[in-house]
């Protein structure tokens, strides 16, 4: 009997707690978000979030768009995809969002990537790989430049050098395994060679041995290392130490000040490609994204007191894009804002010049990518 | 034919050989009391006896046939039970679960029509609660039966160790200090139910420091000092054996 | 008249999963109440090896990813039917489970905790290196679940479903802990020593019981992976490993419905704290603290007890 109490006061207890959960009337448009803000993501994660509330607050201030304020709705899915999953649903059932901008990972994009398709919603992920675009989706967009695009970079790079007998080092977390299949693809399509190909685990210290194979392979001309984080800043100090000499090029995911404090002196004359957010001060006076590069980074700047991370720009990137899909559709309906993001022609973002298609949903092309050296511990464009 | 047999016994636990070439036979139908000082190796030798134990050296047969290093479990389905000196209820359970679960052996232990409850396993079930009550009455614990066995008082619990090994149908059963911890009243209660016990013709091997219990219901008594056979006999013929009373100490035998 | 108080609060949980929809304003709510149902049911098959038969296990989101994965692998890449890869999961999940309970259940205390972390922690690595096979570290899709040409569809379906198979889950484990085998396995939990001189062989319950959970939680992988229609490696990873023993442990151990209110108030805790903005793993964890100063034996034993019951419903 007194069990049949308990549970009743229980389910008593939770239509409570769900009735707090719903949100308020819709005056306002909806941007949804799914961010990984805490977990092993959260360095994507979280200047994606801080973004995202630096410029709905701003565009708040300056009016809204279409005269409505814009309200942020997001849930932070600890980097668990299946997490995000649950978010996605929250987002589209119970908040009602209009938009859903985020998903940080792949992994969160793709798991949220069926419900947006059924539910019909425009959503822009932040995510890199290929897999989010290709095939084409009909609701999902994405920011980011891909790995292929980096690889493509890299090897154009390489080759304007004559170096075509290239020795890969990649990461075996998520970034790194599919940055290594889309490499191996890239390379025959450019005629390169791959004449070693290793891996490292994501928490490695000491990357000497696969280092020292390379170094011994016959013929190998330049180096390219496909990971994140602090593996790539081990791999420079062990290529120094071991007294390589080959150019080394790294990917576009470690593209941020923190690689060049971790690597000292290790990392000069490394190449690596990235957006031109990272080097916005020195790009040319006529460079058309240079004022978009400069606002961000000083926005960003001046409020968080830190640096700006590629990561940021793409959820700026992403914001931007659907604020005006929102103003070219005149409003919030879903099919008109889709098709007006599918239509955008040439915004100028943090990431390069986007001109989405039905074919395209991506909107970058490689010259979105600057090949940046390091020189005397600071950044350096390459031309 | 004897009903237990142990022959040379013996176990060493590092250096100490806590019981040391140990002989005796157990005829079927009789109280059999083994007794003796503190740490003498009563509790190990039906350790041993009982399979809790692997012996270092000798033989123990039931029936006629080696039992020497058998799992506990097998020997239960021989027609072997024990009561512990030191409690083993399971205190997470009822009283009267704590007595099904001794006549675990003789149910039908399948998972799978456990879990979908088919109704032979149900009925089976039912009448054992039934039975269980009966051994409950039999002890008499009637009023406990309904309790979780965590909420009963010490002296049942003792009584509930008894129930709980005659569930299990036994042929041949050890008791292992039954009256320990028991007020004199008490302990007259359960020197009336081994008696009890034993008339229904279930053979009793006990362990006990009682003297005058141990006296009063013991057909033939094995006295154990320092983990040696000190002698085996009637009551009265160990009485009066003078090594048993130097081992003793003058305390009244 | 007997079986129905037998069945008491499986007769009110059944009542509450009809009326239920009747309250839930949307499909985030479904969902909810379809993750709770799919958590109550491994913490129910996890409960029975820990509550009930004293024994831990830190690896078992270990075998919901093996049935996640095998829904998602066995269809995608070799187009099997996604029942029978279902079972095939639940079978591969139960063989492991088999393989590895002997070696293991001879282990006590910590060591049997790090041999089951270590299974755990293994299976998660297998999952996330063949990205050939499961798409690595990002995850891949899973097809949906289709029987006879009907397929399952959306979460009103799915909670129907769910549904089905907690009461079914409930009315099974109620009837397991009642039957000589349960008994047998709460008393290896008691007093093994006792135990095994009333014949019951501690070993051969122990491997059953672990084998029984593991395929619990792999049966509940798949339905995850079905229901998401996507599956990535966190599924087997330790922290939901960890979130499966917490639910155990917080419901209540060795308590059915403990089993139930531990898996929706974990499940539910996270959405109803994720407008905190950053505070929620210190509100979670705190808590999870409270719970377990002034409720150490979980919430339904304590609570039961509290209110005057006979202090367990098993």
């Amino acid at each position: 009997m007194r069990k049949s109490t308990l549970l009743k006061s229980l389910a008593a207890a939770a239509v409570a707690i769900g009735t707090s959960f719903s949100a308020l009337a819709a005056d306002p448009i909806k941007i949804g978000s799914v961010l990984s803000v805490t977990g092993p993501a959260a360095f994507l994660g979280d200047p994606e979030l801080k973004t995202l509330q630096l410029y709905v607050e701003s565009i708040n201030k300056a009016g809204g768009v279409l005269g409505r304020q814009l309200q942020l709705v997001h849930y932070d899915d600890g980097s668990d995809a299946g997490k995000a999953n649950g978010f996605a649903k929250r987002l589209i059932d119970d908040d009602k969002v209009d938009i859903i901008v985020g998903g940080t990972t792949t992994g969160s994009t793709m798991s949220m990537a069926p419900l947006v398709e059924k539910a019909e919603i425009p959503f822009i992920s932040l995510a890199g790989a290929v897999v989010i675009v290709e095939p084409v989706k009909k609701w999902i967009f994405k920011t980011p430049h891909t790995d292929r695009m980096a690889a493509e970079k890299v090897f154009e790079d390489m080759k304007k050098r004559g170096l075509t007998k290239v020795a890969l080092l990649s990461e075996t977390s998520g970034f790194g395994a599919s940055g290594k299949k889309e490499t191996e693809g890239m390379a025959g399509k450019m005629g390169i060679t791959l004449v070693a190909n290793e891996t490292y685990g994501p928490k490695d210290t000491d990357m000497t041995p696969q280092l020292t194979k390379i170094k011994n392979a016959a013929g190998v001309q330049a180096v390219f290392v496909f990971g994140l984080g602090q593996g790539p800043a081990v791999v420079n100090k062990n290529y120094k130490q071991l007294g390589i000499t080959l150019p080394l090029y790294h990917a576009h995911g470690v593209a941020s000040e923190e690689f060049i404090k971790l690597s000292g002196p290790a990392g000069e004359g490394v190449r690596l490609p990235a957006a031109a957010l990272l080097v916005a001060e020195k790009l040319a006076a006529n460079d058309p994204q240079k004022p978009v590069a400069t606002g961000y980074r000083k926005a960003y700047n001046d409020r968080y007191k830190e640096d700006v991370s590629t990561f940021g720009g793409h959820a700026y990137d992403g914001l931007m894009i659907a604020v005006d899909a929102f103003k070219r559709a005149g409003g919030t309906e879903k099919a008109k804002v889709r098709d007006a993001i599918e239509a955008t022609k040439g915004y100028i973002g943090t990431g390069g010049r986007v001109n989405m298609s039905p074919t395209d949903h991506m909107g970058l092309d490689l010259s979105a990518f600057r090949m940046l050296e390091i020189k005397n511990g600071d950044w350096a464009l390459i031309n | 034919m004897a009903l237990l047999e142990v022959e040379n016994l013996s176990i060493a636990f590092g250096g100490v050989k806590a019981v040391q070439n140990v002989s005796f036979a157990v005829d079927p139908g009789i109280v059999y009391s083994v007794i003796g000082p503190n740490g003498a190796g009563k509790t190990t030798l039906f350790n041993l006896i009982t399979g809790v134990y692997t012996p270092s050296e000798g033989e123990i047969r039931l029936d006629g046939q080696s039992i020497a290093g058998t799992a506990p479990h097998e020997l239960a389905l021989r027609g072997m039970a024990r009561t512990f000196q030191n409690l083993q209820i399971c205190m997470n359970m009822s009283a009267l679960e704590n007595v099904m679960v001794g006549a675990h052996l003789q149910l039908d232990r399948n998972l799978i029509k456990a879990m979908l409850r088919f109704p032979a396993l149900a009925r089976r079930d039912d009448q054992l609660r039934d039975e269980a009550r009966g051994l409950m009455r039999f002890v008499g614990l009637d009023a406990y039966c309904n309790l979780g066995a965590n909420s009963m008082p010490y002296g049942a619990l003792k009584r509930l160790e008894i129930a709980r090994a005659l569930a299990a149908k036994p042929r041949i059963l050890f008791l292992d200090e039954p009256a320990a911890g028991l007020n004199s009243k008490e302990t007259a209660e359960i020197d009336e139910l081994v008696q009890k016990v034993a008339e229904s013709g279930i053979t009793v091997v006990l362990v006990e420091h009682d003297m005058k219990m141990v006296m009063n219901i013991s057909d033939r008594i094995l006295v154990l000092d320092y983990g040696k056979k000190l002698t085996e006999g009637t009551a009265q013929e160990v009485r009066e054996n003078p090594d048993v009373i130097a081992a003793y100490l003058g305390s009244t035998v | 008249m007997k079986m129905i108080s037998r069945h008491k609060p499986l007769l009110i949980l059944a009542g509450v999963l009809l009326l239920l929809p009747l309250v839930l304003p949307n499909n985030f709510y479904y969902d909810i109440a379809i993750r709770m149902a799919i958590n109550a049911i491994i913490v129910l098959g996890l409960n029975l090896l820990i509550g009930f038969a004293g024994q831990i296990s830190l690896g078992h989101a270990g075998f919901v990813g093996i049935g996640a994965y095998a829904s998602a692998i066995l269809p995608t890449h070799f187009g099997w039917h996604p029942l029978l890869a279902m079972t095939a999961g639940a079978a591969v999940a139960s063989v492991i489970a088999a393989i590895v309970a002997r070696p293991i259940f001879r282990l006590k205390g910590h060591y049997l905790a790090m041999a089951t972390l270590g299974l755990g922690i293994i299976i998660a690595i297998v999952i996330k290196n063949e990205a050939t096979y499961t798409g690595g570290p990002d995850g891949m899709a899973v097809p949906a679940l289709g029987i006879g040409g009907f397929t399952i569809n959306g979460e009103k379906q799915w909670y129907w479903v769910l549904a089905g198979l907690l009461l079914f889950s409930f009315w099974a484990s109620k009837n397991l802990i009642d039957s000589p085998f349960g008994r047998a396995l709460r008393a290896l939990h008691g007093s093994e020593v006792a135990s095994q001189v009333m014949g019951v062989d501690i070993v051969r319950y122990k491997v059953a019981i672990f084998i029984l959970s593991a395929f619990f939680a792999s049966l509940m992988g798949s339905v995850t992976a079905h229901y998401i229609g996507f599956v990535t490696p966190n599924i087997a990873d330790f922290f939901h490993s960890i979130e499966l023993v917490t639910m155990v442990v917080v419901g209540g151990m060795a308590s059915i419905y403990g089993s139930l209110i531990g898996a929706v108030l974990l499940t539910a805790l996270p959405q109803a704290l994720s407008t905190f903005e950053g505070w929620e793993t210190v509100v979670f964890g705190s808590i999870l603290i409270f719970c377990m100063i002034f409720m150490p034996r979980g919430l339904v034993p304590t609570l039961a007890e509290r209110f005057g019951g006979r202090g367990e419903d098993k």
